[in-house]
């Protein structure tokens, strides 16, 4: 597994490997967070064919917008009318911590980067509109995405006794935590690798990754 | 945390499970999808399967928005039972509390109150009783409140009132009758006054360390309701009766009566409308009031509602004055000043000359004593004035004062046959302290990285200097126009020379608290060697005021209203010649200063409030009583203990208390 691609990781096929870079975590009393690796994301409404990979249950364009990620800068893209902290946006804009972004008339999202040491960010929901696939919120993940108690973890999870890392290394994902994990049952103290279905259990924390073709 | 079912787990044919949700009372609560992908909840019922599963059958087919609703019960291949519900996705109410610690605001607060209400209006309307109402239990989603965990609900009919032997509900919002086994729509009633005092407060209006000692307070002790804005007292005090047979008829009368409160409208007699006529509330609810046992009597125990202590046991005006000279410091320093006032020869006697202190001092003191007067006159002269009494004494809307007290013989006339109720079994426990939002103080620890901690110290040392313009400003007009630097010291402040040294110490003063408050910040209370270093600090703050004042050729003139015990430390004297403070006199006074106030407390990002006048003001006071210890130009020096602190107090980066949970927990695996 250590020798894995990303994108054999994911789907096993590099054509839709920008599609398919996507998983969700179901996390026990916490919720289900969507996690987007690759560098650029499209948010937009439903659609029958080439949804976005952000596809909302609102009134938007198929695809209304896209996030790019450059380095450790974030770079939003209109394709139909946005607002970011409520001034319409023309073409392009840097992201900021914070900046509440108004995709049509009624989405309300928020991007965070709760880690100022990760360049992985957040999109939280503030109005009621979601995926027609159960997410609590959006992660962006760069190199690592935090899942943990503390407000700068990416995901928090309330009652977890402390932080986990997830990680890519060498094309695959793993995690880190100085908790006593079981990978898929197999005591795994430390960490490791991640492969699609994984089930992670620790005292407290029980998480399943979820692959999304 | 446990749970039996693993994630992609298909225990009920057509769903699988994704991930758990919660352990509630009765059993886990998983998150599934069907296999066409409807996402739903899935309540596994383990222990008092019987009781649950009787309760869910009687709401299975219940349809109202504000209720979330019961899709079927399954049961799997080991028999065992399942509740199949539809999935709120909205936060809890207990979640949202947790992010307002100090209550809503008010239109939240009837949003929340309004829908809860015509959830449970529409339950006791069909004859069954909540009994597990509590923040946990209510969700709100796409802006729709709505009540979870109708489970546990019981039909309510009068052989089935009483005889409960299982004790239910959470206990911060228990009813003091259920304690004698009474399962009345009363009941929920109270549990939604308890939740309507916590979204005004952010707190529930009974805490304790145990079960017992809660169900105790439940049952004895009165609300209390100062901590209310005055107009909803009589809302909350009705409510929150220990009687079930005189609280508020019926949730859609609460919500209604509520509503009324926010618009100003007298609530008292629009609640003696409302009060039953033949056992219907207004509105059409039932009120359960017809078939209510009177609960004062009906039972062996001392009924708490009967004897009502605190309301029966009114406060004097006497009592009252006692409790507030012990609470409040501000009338004590205004009684105080008043005293000085009316007996000058003492402060005479005491050497205290007084300058402009006295008639200032004096004329603030009066006002507030007339403000506190007519605030409290009521309470002073016991007399009935308020709505609700003093706030402690909650007096019933809708009665008047006379027939508010226990009247047994009343309370006696509806008794049915009297039945013998068995006293629930209550196995006092434990528990921890009502979760919430914490009380996190400057004292809390907490981990700060070096970046965080560096960004904050330069930031706020950067616009403390900005800060100190405005502050040295306010002390240059306090100076030309209020005298308050003393006789013959007017426009002191009004040279560059003076601005300078002022501004200059203001700013070395505000940075000498702010490095080591910064540097240590979240390393908990430490009070020893902080004061140590503030004391350090404090003397390194006069020695270079000593040098500016020496440099820009200031001679900060000499006042002060106490003559002062130590001239000299050793053989250093503290005034110049000129009456000019020395090296010894600045480094003294700072030093006293830094080392006799909890500055550090002042810069913290956990401090109660980002400016809080009050700190000034007491900074202020303890630079005022500095010089009756070692002489230092008074004026000065309570200008520049009063600018430091504001500068501080502005500078210094604050947390809102509803983000610090965010603050204080492990930092990260990286």
């Amino acid at each position: 597994m250590s020798a894995l691609a990303m994108s054999d990781y994911l789907l096993g096929a590099p054509a839709v490997a920008d599609r398919s870079q996507r998983f969700r975590l179901w996390i026990d009393r916490v919720g289900v967070f969507l996690v987007c690796l690759g560098d650029s994301i499209t948010i937009g409404g439903p659609a029958a064919d080439g949804a976005a990979d952000v596809s909302l249950l609102a009134n938007l364009s198929r695809r209304h917008a896209t996030l790019s990620r450059s380095g450790e800068r974030y770079v939003i893209y209109a394709h139909a009318p946005v607002l970011i902290a409520g001034r319409p946006l023309h073409e392009r804009a840097d992201l900021c911590d914070g900046n509440e972004l108004q995709l049509g008339g009624s989405v309300r999202l928020r991007f965070r980067l709760p880690c100022v040491m990760s360049g992985s960010a957040r999109l939280d929901f503030l109005s009621d509109h979601r995926p027609a696939y159960a997410a609590d919120a959006v992660v962006l993940m760069h190199d690592t995405c935090l899942l943990g108690p503390a407000a700068e973890n990416h995901i928090v999870c309330p009652d977890w006794p402390q932080s986990l890392l997830l990680y890519r290394q060498g094309g695959a994902l793993c995690c880190k935590s100085r908790d006593d994990l079981f990978i898929d049952g197999r005591h795994s103290p430390g960490g490791g690798e991640l492969p699609p279905g994984t089930v992670v259990t620790a005292t407290d924390i029980r998480f399943r990754l979820e692959t999304i073709s | 945390m446990k749970f039996t079912f693993a994630p992609e787990a298909a225990p009920l044919a057509g769903y699988t499970i994704k991930r758990a949700i919660d352990r509630g009372g009765f059993g886990e609560v998983y998150y599934a999808l069907s296999d066409s992908g409807k996402e739903v909840a899935l309540k596994l019922l383990q222990r008092n399967q019987q009781v649950e599963l009787r309760g869910v059958r009687q709401c299975l087919n219940l349809k109202h928005p504000n209720l979330v609703t019961i899709f079927d019960i399954k049961s799997d291949a080991e028999d065992d039972s399942w509740v199949v519900m539809e999935f709120v996705s909205g936060k809890s109410l207990e979640q949202v509390l947790e992010d307002h610690p100090k209550g809503l605001p008010i239109a939240e607060v009837e949003a929340w109150l309004s829908g809860m209400a015509a959830g449970i209006g529409f339950l006791h309307d069909r004859g069954i009783v909540h009994r597990d109402l509590k923040p946990a239990n209510v969700f709100r989603e796409n802006g729709v409140v709505k009540i979870g965990d109708v489970g546990l609900s019981k039909f309510i009919t009068p052989s089935r009132r009483s005889a409960q032997t299982e004790s239910v509900g959470t206990v911060y919002y228990m009813a003091p009758e259920v304690a004698h086994g009474k399962y009345g729509s009363e009941l929920d009633v109270y549990s939604l006054g308890i939740m309507l005092y916590e979204l005004l407060t952010g707190q529930v209006p009974f805490n304790g360390e145990s079960t017992g000692e809660i169900l105790m307070k439940h049952m004895t002790e009165a609300p209390d309701l100062t901590r209310i804005a005055a107009q909803f007292r009589p809302v909350l005090a009705r409510a929150l009766e220990k009687d079930p047979q005189r609280r508020t008829p019926g949730a859609m009368v609460l919500a209604d009566e509520f509503r009324r409160a926010v618009q100003g409208l007298p609530v008292g007699e629009h609640a003696a409308a409302a009060r039953p006529v033949n056992g219907k509330a207004v509105g059409g609810e039932p009120s359960g009031h017809a078939h209510t046992l009177p609960y004062p009597l009906a039972s062996g125990p001392p009924s708490p509602a009967g004897s009502a202590p605190k309301t029966a046991t009114p406060q004097t005006g006497k009592q009252f004055f006692a409790e507030e000279v012990r609470r409040n410091p501000w009338l004590v320093l205004a009684l105080g000043f008043v005293f000085l006032f009316v007996f000058p020869g003492v402060a005479a006697h005491v050497g205290w000359r007084g300058g402009p202190f006295v008639p200032m001092g004096s004329t603030a003191a009066f006002v507030y004593l007339i403000y506190w007067f007519v605030k409290h006159y009521h309470k002073l002269t016991n007399a009935p004035g308020g709505p609700a009494g003093n706030g402690r004494n909650p007096v019933p809307a809708g009665r008047s004062p006379q027939t508010a007290g226990p009247d047994p013989i009343a309370a006696m006339k509806p008794l049915a046959p009297v039945i013998a109720v068995p006293v629930a079994k209550f196995v006092p426990k434990v528990v921890p302290p009502k979760k919430g939002p914490p009380q996190f103080s400057p004292a809390t620890v907490r981990s700060i990285d070096l970046r965080t901690r560096l960004g904050g110290l330069s930031s706020s040392m950067a616009l403390a200097v900005f800060w100190t313009v405005p502050a040295t400003f306010l002390a240059a007009l306090a100076a030309k126009y209020w005298s308050v630097l003393g006789p013959g010291a007017v426009n002191t402040l009004a040279d560059p020379a003076s601005i300078g040294l002022f501004g200059l110490t203001t700013v070395l003063g505000s940075w000498a608290v702010l490095l080591p408050a910064k540097l240590r910040e979240g390393g908990g209370a430490e009070t020893t060697p902080r004061r140590l270093i503030a004391t350090a600090l404090g003397a390194a703050v006069g020695a270079c005021a000593f040098w500016l004042d020496q440099s820009l050729m200031v001679e900060p003139r000499f006042n002060s209203v106490f003559p002062g015990l130590f001239s000299s430390i050793g053989q250093f004297p503290l005034l110049g010649a000129s009456r000019d403070p020395t090296l010894a006199g600045f480094v003294t006074f700072f030093a006293a200063l830094f080392a006799l106030l909890h500055w550090w407390w002042q810069a913290d990002g956990f401090r109660s409030r980002r400016l809080k006048v009050s700190s000034a003001l007491a900074s202020g006071l303890m630079a005022f009583f500095i010089p009756a210890l070692f002489v230092f130009p008074q004026g000065w020096g309570v200008c520049w203990a009063v600018a430091i602190s504001l500068v501080v107090q502005l500078s210094a980066p604050w947390v809102s208390p509803g983000h610090r949970h965010g603050f204080v927990d492990d930092k990260p695996v990286v």
